[in-house]
Formats: structure tokens, C-alpha cells, sequence
């Protein structure tokens, strides 16, 4: 709810003509400015803060249980996603048979290739309702606006599309995060520090619209970049592109933003290789193996969460809506999920987990019987 | 000396030269069927109208670019930068149509002499500079990405209303798009059936050498079959429009191989000189149900490539068996 009635002050502050947005409490407080110049030049902004205020009528969806739910995903192309796919799944069969009778999947392999037809597959077992987590926001657009034409509702689950026809959409604002980071480091290394910045995967609305939020504080401050590469979200391009920028700039790199944790740890291993002190890194998780290594190297961090518990909420969103309650265009996984809040090195103690393997993403909702399962618990020394 | 296998035992010249020939060909409609079956079986929903125009309609987007490689592949070429191919066009199409119905005719335009001039420069390298097929396509494949990606890495350019209602379009219960599919299938029978190009495919990929000492105009053919190809991945990338409503540089990679293997499943040999149209659909359709079916049973994508690798060895191994 603090988020929530942080956003409203910032809409409101927008009509004075700039905002000054907090986020995260306590060591990790970030302040930062979004001028209205900032929200002409972001057709994400645009989208996002009108839809804080609204609420989408879906009596025309109301029907009785049991559901019969889709469930296009990004596919089990890395550990975030194969233990959203987990959530999903033991979400499912604790809501019960009398609330969702079938749960049709979509494995999308992160290709919108691969999840244009996947999802036109999909509607034509004519669910009752369609989460989507899309991997191209503009390829996946029309499919959504079919779907939403077959009168079939679409809950936008940790990525965006660029249409507005849809029910609702269930992340954070990704925009303000990559602002949080680069200011957060700007004022942890000072407006004249050397910085590097290092993407996601170019093209998902996850990665670009954070990089979009980042430069915009960037330029802000007049900083002129050392560099900018994409590191995939992979550890080993991460360590790759970190080796190279150690050559290039060496201890002239005073702070580095990162789009993942997953980068982070290649940078790591990077820097442990060539026996550097490590600068202050913007764009730390939840994410065990980062938490691992972070404390054992000791530097300055700050992190930010995407739970791929977030699904829970996508599932509630949609029986919300089959259940023909009004609904908010836009749900912030925050307001459900408050220990999703960002963090510093100064609390990685307190979010590592002993008994995670290195690639579990937090916070995580299932029982530690269904992690153990999966594999993702690992014995006690 | 005449070898019986067990398989052939018992049976008649004539009927022998049949299976040999025909045989794998029912083996790949049969495995359809037992596809069908389990689907049926499985599912409510698989044997719905909304689900097979769906699959029909899916279909074209490979099935088109499978007849152009099939062409090429007769000639015993292939054509690796279809993909890419597929990719560059939607972002041409995209960006000259720019969302206005009256620029319709233009993109069209634009994107089929895209097509058009990329077959026609394979055809001069592999024709006159003597490259390899597969190296001038290979590197086909790295350049057109690489202009795609130049033009933009992100979302460009957008598809007027009516075009992106065209990808909805039926007569009848049947989507249009299917239907231009099975136009495109005839024309292509016809072509190699009756016409003296279909019979100077099957002679080049048989044995070059022998159909130019022939008369056979060797050149000109090949120009024909890789502009055909482009052409046909041209058409595909206008689909891709029409589907997405705007130009995505995320598509389109990976098309060659989907379409190698429809053509290789659907019995046209590699070395070229056997082929036909009724194979490629049988590939196509093949590729299409089981990507369908394993969505509807909620199967995991790696488990499709796995069943789709089984299925190519399978049909190899079929293939193989005519050979002998």
C-alpha cells in the first residue's frame, strides 16, 4: 500500500511538472527524480501510470468455477523460469480441482517464435483465461488483441506488451527499478565516477525498459557511459564482456549497473580472476548464488527483487477476474509481495539461504518439501 | 543381385517398386493419423474446427517456405538464409506500409523484390562465381541478419488495419491464409508435374553434368529456383505481418532448419533429383500436429525437439530403406 500511495503522489506531483520518487526503506532508500521530460520520451511510462488509477469491469468474463486456465510461458530456458513454472503448478493444485479443472501450458523456450503459434495453440482449446508472459512486447501484441477479441481475458504476468487491450498486468514499475539503480549508484560513487552498464536480453520489454529508466538518470547528470554491453542474463556473458572491460578500463570502473544478478556473478568471477577489488554494483537479486558470493567478496550492492512467485498473483488476478470482480489495470507485485523490496549488502545476510541452491531466485512461496523436490534444496553441513 | 529384405518379402516386383517408392510417404500420412488419434483420444479439443483451421493456418507459414526449399533441394542446392530471409522482410514490409492502408501495394511490392533480388544474387554466386549453395546461403544467412539488425534490434514500422485482419480472414470455416497454402501446393504440383522446368529440377539434382550435356539449361533453372525460394520467404515474412501487426527483428530465426526438416521428412533427398509436393505437405503437416498436439497434452518444448529429432531419424531411416 506504501507503494501505491507513493505512485499516487507521483501522479500527482506530475501535474506540477516533476516528481521525486522514493523507493525502498530503511539502507536501501533511493531518491530520484521523474521530470516530465522523462515521461514525454517513455511510451512505458505513459502506459503504466494512467493504468495505477484504473480498474478494468469484467462482469462480461464472470462465470462459474471450475476454470479451465492458460498458461503461455517463457518455458524452462533457465532456473527464474523453471521455478515460475514450479509456482505455477503447486499454486494450481492448492487452489484445488473445484477452482481450476485444467491447467493448459505453453513452453515459449523465451522465442516469441516459438510463443506466437504456442499461444494460438492454446486459444484454440478455448480457455477461460490466458496469462501470459510475453516475450516480445511487440510480437505478442496482436496475439493478445485476438485473444482479448475471442473473448478469452489476458493477465500480462512479469513482462508487458505494447497494446492496452488487456485486463491486467501483474509486475513492477521497471522504469523507476532501473532509475533506483543508477541513482543509487550516482550517489554511492558521485556524479563523476566511470561506469559501466550491462543489459539483459535487448528486445524484452524487462531489459529495455529498465535500461530506458537508467539512462534517463544517467543523462540526467550529463554521465557519458565507459560502455554498454548486453549480457543475456547469463553468467558466462557476463563474465565475458567483464574480462574484456577489465582490459579495456581496468581500475579506471568506479560502479557498474546490471540488469541481473545472474551478470553479477559473472562479473564476480571476472574480477576474483584478475585479482581486483570489486566497485560498487547497482542490480543485485534475491538471488542465492549472488547472495553467496557477495557476502564471501564483500562489496557494495544494491538489489532489487522479481519473484517468479509473482505467478501466484497472476493465478489470483485471473480467478478475480472469472469471478467478475473489478480488477486494477496495473498490480504492483509489491503491494502482495512486501518482502519484495529492494536491499543493500548491508542486509545480504539477512535474504541468504543457507539451504537454496545458487540458482533459486526469492522470495519463494511453495513449501521447502516442494523446493526439495525440485531439486533446489541442498543438505545441511 | 537382388536383395529381399524382410520387409519387401513375399510381394511382387511391381508391388515392391511401388512400396519402395511410395511406402515412406504413407508412412509419414500414417504416423499422421496415429497423431490424429491420440490427439482425438486425448483431447476434446483437438478435433474442433477452431483447432484444425488453427492448425491449417499455422501451417502455411512453414509450408510456403518448404515448397521453395524443396525446389532448390531437388536441384540438389539448399537455401540456408531463409530465416533471415523471412526476418528482413517483415521489417521492409513493416517500415514501407508504416500502418497506412495506402501503402498496402508498395510493401507488398517492396518485400516480393526483396525477394526477388536476393534469389537472383544467390543464383549469379552459385551459377557464375561456382560457390557452393550452402556456403553462399550460409553466408546469405549472416549478412541478411545482420542488415535486419542494422535496421533495428527493436520493434519497427506497423501493418495497416485491413492487412492485420487479413491473418483472420476465412471463406467459410477455412482461414484464407490456408487456403492461399494449398493454391501455392497445386501451382507447385502442376509445375513439376507438367511443365518443362519440373522436369529440368528432377534431371539438375539427378546429375548435373548428364542434364547439361542434355540441353538442359542448367543456369537459367537455377536462377528460377532460388528466386522461387526468396520469393516464397518473402510471401512468408508479409504473413508474419499480418500476424503480428508490426516488424519484429525477434523473428524468423531458425526457419531454414524447420523447413530442411519438413522437406527431408516429406522424402526429398538431399542430393537432390527425388522429391514431391505430397512428401513436403506430409513433412509440414507432420511438424505442425505434433507442435499442436504436445501444446494441447501440456508437453515441454524440449521434449518437442526431442520427438522431432526421433522423427527425422525415423523418416531418414525409412528413406534409407527405399535406397537400398
Amino acid at each position: 500500500m506504501l507503494r501505491k500511495l507513493i505512485y499516487m503522489l507521483f501522479i500527482l506531483s506530475l501535474l506540477l511538472g516533476t516528481s521525486l520518487v522514493s523507493i525502498g526503506q530503511d539502507s536501501a532508500m533511493v531518491e530520484f527524480e521523474i521530470t516530465q521530460e522523462m515521461v514525454d520520451a517513455s511510451p512505458y511510462l505513459q502506459s503504466v501510470i494512467p493504468r495505477l488509477n484504473q480498474e478494468y469491469d469484467t462482469s462480461e468474463f464472470a462465470k462459474d468455477p471450475p476454470y479451465r486456465i492458460a498458461l503461455a510461458a517463457q518455458g524452462t530456458s533457465n532456473a527464474w523460469s523453471a521455478l515460475f513454472d514450479a509456482h505455477a503448478y503447486w499454486y494450481v493444485e492448492h487452489l484445488g480441482e473445484d477452482v481450476v479443472s485444467e491447467f493448459l501450458y505453453g513452453d515459449a523456450q523465451a522465442s516469441a517464435d516459438i510463443q506466437v503459434p504456442q499461444v494460438e495453440d492454446l486459444l484454440a482449446q478455448e480457455p477461460d483465461a490466458l496469462i501470459l508472459v510475453p516475450m516480445g512486447a511487440a510480437a505478442l501484441s496482436a496475439p493478445v488483441e485476438r485473444a482479448m477479441m475471442q473473448g478469452v481475458p489476458v493477465v500480462l504476468c512479469a513482462s508487458a506488451v505494447e497494446t492496452d487491450n488487456f485486463v491486467t498486468e501483474v509486475g513492477t514499475n521497471l522504469y523507476a527499478i532501473g532509475a533506483t539503480l543508477a541513482q543509487w549508484l550516482i550517489d554511492t560513487v558521485g556524479e563523476d565516477g566511470d561506469f559501466l552498464m550491462m543489459t539483459g536480453i535487448p528486445g524484452t520489454s524487462t531489459s529495455d525498459i529498465m535500461e530506458e529508466g537508467a539512462l534517463a538518470v544517467f543523462d540526467s547528470y550529463g554521465i557519458e557511459l565507459l560502455d554498454k554491453q548486453a549480457g543475456f542474463w547469463s553468467p558466462a556473458e557476463g563474465k565475458k564482456i567483464m574480462e574484456t572491460w577489465l582490459a579495456q578500463h581496468g581500475d579506471e570502473i568506479d560502479g557498474i549497473w546490471s540488469g541481473g544478478a545472474q551478470m553479477v556473478q559473472g562479473m564476480i568471477s571476472a574480477y576474483e580472476d584478475a585479482e581486483m577489488s570489486i566497485p560498487p554494483i547497482a542490480g543485485g537479486e534475491m538471488q542465492n548464488g549472488f547472495l553467496r558470493s557477495a557476502i564471501e567478496h564483500g562489496f557494495e550492492f544494491y538489489a532489487w527483487m522479481y519473484p517468479n512467485a509473482m505467478i501466484t498473483i497472476c493465478l489470483d488476478a485471473v480467478i478475480q477476474i472469472l469471478q467478475g470482480e473489478p480488477i486494477p489495470r496495473f498490480i504492483d507485485f509489491v503491494d502482495t509481495m512486501p518482502e519484495a523490496r529492494p536491499f543493500t549488502d548491508a542486509e545480504a545476510e539477512d535474504y541468504y539461504r543457507p539451504r537454496w541452491s545458487d540458482d533459486v531466485h526469492g522470495p519463494v512461496t511453495m513449501p521447502d518439501e516442494k523446493l526439495a523436490e525440485l531439486g533446489f534444496l541442498v543438505e545441511e553441513e | 543381385m537382388k536383395v529381399s529384405t524382410p520387409l519387401f518379402a513375399g510381394l511382387t516386383d511391381s508391388q515392391r517398386l511401388f512400396l519402395r517408392r511410395y511406402g515412406p510417404i504413407f508412412a509419414v500420412y500414417g504416423f499422421i493419423v496415429v497423431l490424429i488419434i491420440i490427439g482425438a483420444t486425448q483431447s476434446e479439443r483437438f478435433l474442433t474446427v477452431r483447432n484444425l483451421t488453427n492448425v491449417a493456418r499455422q501451417a502455411a507459414f512453414l509450408g510456403i517456405v518448404a515448397l521453395g526449399q524443396m525446389l532448390v533441394i531437388l536441384t540438389a542446392g539448399i537455401d540456408l538464409s531463409v530465416g533471415s530471409l523471412v526476418k528482413l522482410s517483415i521489417l521492409v514490409s513493416a517500415i514501407v506500409m508504416n500502418g497506412e492502408v495506402g501503402n498496402q501495394g508498395a510493401a507488398i511490392a517492396a518485400t516480393l523484390g526483396l525477394g526477388l533480388l536476393v534469389g537472383l544474387i544467390h543464383g549469379f554466386l552459385v551459377n557464375e562465381v561456382k560457390i557452393a549453395p550452402f556456403i553462399v546461403t550460409l553466408a546469405s544467412l549472416g549478412i541478411l541478419r545482420g542488415v535486419s539488425l542494422s535496421i533495428s534490434t527493436s520493434p519497427v514500422g506497423s501493418a495497416s488495419r485491413p492487412f492485420i485482419m487479413f491473418y483472420v480472414q476465412k471463406i467459410g470455416p477455412i482461414p484464407v491464409i490456408a487456403l492461399m497454402f494449398v493454391a501455392l501446393l497445386i501451382l507447385t504440383a502442376l509445375l513439376l508435374r507438367y511443365t518443362v522446368f519440373g522436369k529440368y529440377l528432377y534431371a539438375i539434382g539427378g546429375n548435373v553434368e548428364v542434364a547439361h550435356l542434355s540441353g538442359v539449361p542448367v543456369k537459367l533453372t537455377r536462377y528460377g529456383v532460388y528466386v522461387i525460394c526468396s520469393i516464397s520467404a518473402s510471401i512468408t515474412g508479409l504473413l508474419w505481418l499480418s500476424r503480428m501487426g508490426v516488424g519484429d527483428p525477434a523473428i524468423g530465426d531458425g526457419i531454414e532448419l524447420q523447413t530442411i526438416t519438413a522437406v527431408i521428412i516429406g522424402g526429398t533427398s538431399l542430393f537432390g533429383g527425388r522429391g514431391t509436393v505430397v512428401g513436403t505437405l506430409g513433412g509440414v503437416l507432420l511438424l505442425g500436429i505434433t507442435a499442436n498436439l504436445l501444446v494441447m497434452l501440456g508437453v515441454n518444448q524440449f521434449i518437442q525437439g526431442l520427438i522431432q529429432g526421433i522423427i527425422i531419424v525415423a523418416a531418414v531411416a525409412l528413406y534409407k530403406q527405399e535406397g537400398d
